[in-house]
């Protein structure tokens, strides 16, 4: 068991890896003091795959994917580590290098598309922009292949739309544009920080559905940051789960839900009642909140909420461990010591 | 079960938009609620969910219709008798951040409705705001604190604890998870079930989260543009659905389950909801309906009764 038990950092092969984020740091500075908002995360991303990064409000799942994109403001922010993308250190860039990246090889579509959208330009000009930033297309040529790409994520009657400002479109028809302009020049890697969270479930059934047949005819590599893990369920390959800053769990997507390893990820799983189950005694949930980004704690970072906390928890950060093949969780339990004297602390003592 | 607390005839609620039309927000609908049960109510954003819930606590006027509280039309209650009503009808709502006043104390804004009510004072009020909190799952030094001092549950408990405070039978939760984090809403219906027991509460629990519905709810209501299409005890709602709309929405719900999620079989609804605003008459769902024919165009179908409580609005039903 001892080989299982051996710390990992993520490899793959530079063949088949297109992202590789490795001790990714991101501190804010305040007033209030330093928020450590995503502290030390390594993973990857493997062409072609759609990895899916789940977790609560304030883990840091958007600010991991801002920060892949340096759209992060700096300052007060602060980056360190490395993200190797097709083997290039973006953390390194400049600015004008990373605006050949941004919306080329890398598309992102945001959470609201209220908001993400100008109001005071047509959103077939809005599509064209992206493409005269990055092409050497004539007028004409953007403009239509502006038209192809709207028709692509199924704007009805796109030459009628074409002319029309934001406020002419439902909140599933302006996400369809955000994806648009994102996927205008067929970018590698495609980031998708909570792109249904704003929309309706019938709606966010239509764009999933988008992203899922976007993904079989360019076959771009996606990146999915949600908060709902059925939109996971559905859409993702593999799964991080971040818990304040960190990640506690990554594993293929069906493993994950399987067996989850990770006490946090199982909480997670089993506090959300399913419209396909009937009604069970009491819904288990996760007592307290997460812990405060100012003074992270020393030890395990779910250490005060986890029903299953060693004393060790509370002193000393666990490691990435094993479990089974590709899924590795961050949790003590999974230790080979752990696992010979399991011995739970008495509940409330050495708890903060 | 078989005692109406509230109950809705015909219930209209219409605004005036100058320029731009009628908005039919609720368009005639006809809802009970019973004793002790949790009725949920759900449906997308725009179907009018919230405004049914505030009509029938009295925080909007019906355009048409009436709303009985307890067998008498509420719009003709008067003194003690609609102070009764007032009362027993609260509400907790949606957003907790922007649902508590930012310069009061908590314990100033549980104790406003016994203020209002004149049901205590002095020492005894004091006592009364820190059994709440204590109700709540909150503590007594939390009552001098501010709500920007809170998290997102907590503000939450606080709104709970103020609709708890006037000794309510009906509670309207309008939407009161989905502001908040998956590991704290269940801290919040957990402790909204565990209320309901303890105090004994009647519920209308208004939610576009189809799985927290089902947990907690005894019968469903779903509505699509200002009317109810189906209604049933939620077993049967969710096992044995009717309504095309219903039909979609549970399956557009994804699952958090891998296996079955990836082969299942999806209703996929074209286009939007159409607005409310002067919406063209017949079946509300039409536009988007997979099964409509042509006279679903024509009129509008009205509830019917399949027994069992299960009732319907889809003219090949």
């Amino acid at each position: 068991m001892t080989a299982m038990n051996t710390p990992l950092t993520t490899t793959a092969s530079s063949e088949d890896c297109l992202l590789a984020v490795r001790n990714l740091r991101v501190d804010f500075t305040t007033y209030g003091g330093t928020v450590r908002a995503v502290r030390d995360i390594s993973f990857h991303l493997n062409r072609g795959e759609c990895m899916a990064i789940v977790g609560e409000s304030g883990c840091g799942k958007s600010v991991t994917a801002l920060s892949i994109l340096k759209l992060i403001p700096m300052p007060p922010g602060k980056m360190s580590g490395s993200i190797l993308f097709k083997g290039t250190d973006l953390v390194s860039l400049s600015e004008r290098e990373m605006n050949r990246i941004r919306g080329r090889e890398i598309g992102m579509v945001f959470q609201d598309p209220m908001t993400s959208l100008n109001p005071t330009m047509p959103i077939g000009q809005q599509v064209e922009e992206i493409l005269a930033q990055h092409t050497p297309l004539s007028g004409k040529e953007r403009r239509r292949q502006a038209l192809d790409i709207l028709r692509l994520v199924d704007i009805p009657e796109a030459e009628r739309r074409y002319g029309q400002y934001p406020h002419a479109f439902s909140g599933g028809m302006r996400q369809r544009v955000l994806i648009a302009m994102a996927i205008a020049c067929r970018p590698s890697l495609l980031i998708a920080d909570e792109p249904t969270t704003a929309l309706d479930v019938t709606i966010q059934a239509q764009i999933l559905e988008l992203v899922v047949s976007l993904r079989k005819s360019l076959g771009t590599t996606v990146l999915l940051i949600t908060h709902d893990l059925g939109v996971v369920a559905k859409m993702a390959d593999r799964i991080a789960v971040f818990y304040a800053g960190q990640i506690v769990e990554t594993g293929e997507c069906r493993d994950i839900f399987r067996n989850p390893a990770h006490p946090y990820t199982q909480a997670l799983l089993s506090s959300i009642p399913r419209i396909d189950a009937t009604r069970a005694t009491k819904l288990a949930s996760i007592a307290g909140t997460p812990p405060d980004l100012f003074s992270p704690p020393r030890g395990c970072a779910f250490f005060a909420r986890c029903t299953k906390a060693m004393r060790v928890c509370a002193t000393l950060p666990p490691p990435p461990l094993q479990r089974a093949k590709g899924q590795v969780a961050s949790c003590w339990l999974h230790h080979s010591l752990a696992e010979a004297r399991q011995k739970t602390v008495p509940e409330g003592a050495e708890r903060q | 079960m078989n005692d109406i607390l509230l109950q809705a005839e015909c219930l209209k609620k219409h605004f005036l938009l100058p320029g731009l039309g009628t908005l039919k927000a609720v368009d005639g609908i006809d809802l009970a609620l019973y004793r002790g049960e949790t009725l949920g109510l759900v449906g997308e954003s725009g179907c009018g969910k919230s405004t049914v819930g505030r009509t029938l606590v009295g925080l909007y006027e019906p355009t048409e219709g009436t709303v009985r509280y307890r067998g008498r039309d509420t719009a003709t209650l008067t003194g003690s008798a609609r102070r009764d009503f007032v009362r027993s009808a609260q509400m907790i709502f949606q957003d907790p951040y922007a649902s508590l006043d930012p310069r009061m104390t908590v314990g100033d804004i549980v104790a406003e409705g016994i203020d209002i009510h004149r049901l205590c004072r002095g020492r005894e009020r004091t006592e009364r705001v820190l059994e709440l909190l204590a109700l709540v799952g909150l503590g007594r030094n939390h009552a001098d604190r501010y709500a920007h001092e809170f998290s997102g549950g907590q503000r939450q408990r606080v709104g709970i604890a103020r609709a708890l405070a006037v000794d309510p039978s009906i509670l309207v939760c309008d939407e009161p998870i989905s502001a908040l984090d998956v590991s704290i809403q269940a801290q919040v219906v957990n402790l909204l079930a565990s209320l309901q027991e303890r105090l004994d509460l009647t519920y209308l629990f208004i939610s576009h989260d189809l799985g927290m519905v089902r947990y907690i709810s005894n019968r469903v209501a779903v509505m699509y543009l200002g009317r109810i299409v189906e209604h049933a005890p939620t077993e049967t709602l969710y096992t044995e659905p009717l309504h095309p709309y219903t039909r979609a929405l549970l399956s557009a719900v994804p699952l958090p389950d891998p296996d079955r999620e990836r082969d299942r079989q999806r209703i996929l609804l074209a286009g939007d909801v159409p607005s409310p605003i002067d919406p063209p008459p017949g079946c509300a769902f039409f536009s988007r309906c997979p099964e409509a024919s042509a006279h679903c165009k024509e009129s509008s179908p009205s509830l019917k009764d399949l027994g069992g409580g299960h009732f319907v609005a889809c003219v090949s039903r």
